[in-house]
């Protein structure tokens, strides 16, 4: 499900369209304007998607077939999943999950 | 080398417990073109989205070598590196793997720091422990796998394009103190 919800044209024409008819609503901070989006999407699941999408051209505008053959860019998806494994673990360990206490360092995402 | 910086960012706005999201690029463009894109949606966003604008705060990018960050991977509570796509061999004969775990063997330092990477990495570092009555003794801390696990489908995909990538592993890494052998 979640699959379909990132889902990010990778056609210029395609993206312009969807991009013209999200553009007044994607920096709100209400959740009832996502309406290309699925609700089960998180509220900040949404603000990645669509922040991305709007301000990152090279998921979008580069030619999709490239971009398309080397699928190797973390998504949301690989995020969510490996952050779990990581808090599980510290929440075992007792070595500390609180909210806002944490600092991720990215040596290197693939996002090139 | 953390691109244009969307991990970075996508790591501080999905995860609660992130204070603040940083990230590592030697590539002075993608360098410039995340510090642009950082400026230009705070900007934007400013008035409308003051959730984003605190995201955005504490996203942090860095121009440089990341085999360099030592400040930075001392004070990291949790690392990623998506070293499956690390060149192995440069130029003068070492792998950018090789002085990552050297990197990470040495100064991942901060008590409960782990780090996330597409490879598994191996690495040793001498220590010298002093017991049985302040006898020196030299022993090896080491990097320890404490977890690996494949990431399910779409995780390395934005797109919904009929591609399936091929299955994609993590592992979770920490440095095991030498006087720690309990350490699950």
């Amino acid at each position: 499900m979640i699959d379909e919800e990132l889902y990010v044209p990778t056609d210029v024409d395609e993206y312009a369209q969807l991009n013209s008819k999200v553009t007044d609503s994607l920096f709100t901070s209400t959740t009832d304007s996502f309406s290309l989006f699925s609700d089960s999407l998180s509220y900040m699941e949404k603000i990645v998607v669509k922040t991305l999408a709007r301000h990152k051209p090279q998921y979008t505008t580069l030619p999709g077939a490239k971009r398309a053959e080397c699928p190797k860019e973390l998504a949301p998806n690989g995020w969510k999943y490996l952050w779990n494994r990581v808090m599980k673990w510290r929440e075992t360990n007792n070595l500390g999950c609180d909210v806002n206490s944490l600092k991720f360092l990215d040596l290197g995402s693939g996002a090139h | 080398m953390t691109g244009t910086g969307q991990v970075v960012f996508m790591a501080k706005t999905l995860s609660a417990e992130i204070k603040e999201a940083h990230g590592v690029e030697l590539n002075n463009a993608f360098h410039e073109y995340a510090m642009q894109w950082k400026a230009r949606v705070s900007k934007e966003s400013f008035e409308t989205n003051k959730l984003l604008c605190q995201v955005l705060d504490a996203t942090n990018f860095h121009g440089g070598d990341m085999l360099l960050s030592f400040e930075e991977v001392q004070t990291a509570d949790v690392i990623f590196a998506n070293n499956a796509l690390f060149d192995e061999i440069q130029g003068d004969g070492s792998s950018i793997n090789g002085k990552l775990a050297e990197l990470l063997t040495n100064h991942m330092i901060k008590p409960g720091a782990c780090v996330v990477t597409t490879l598994p990495l191996t690495g040793r570092r001498h220590q010298y422990v002093y017991k049985d009555h302040g006898v020196p003794h030299e022993e090896d801390d080491e990097l320890y796998k404490i977890d690996a696990f494949t990431f399910p489908n779409r995780s390395f995909q934005w797109t919904n394009a009929n591609l399936q990538t091929s299955a994609w592993n993590g592992y979770i890494t920490c440095l095991r103190p030498c006087y720690s052998k309990s350490f699950s």
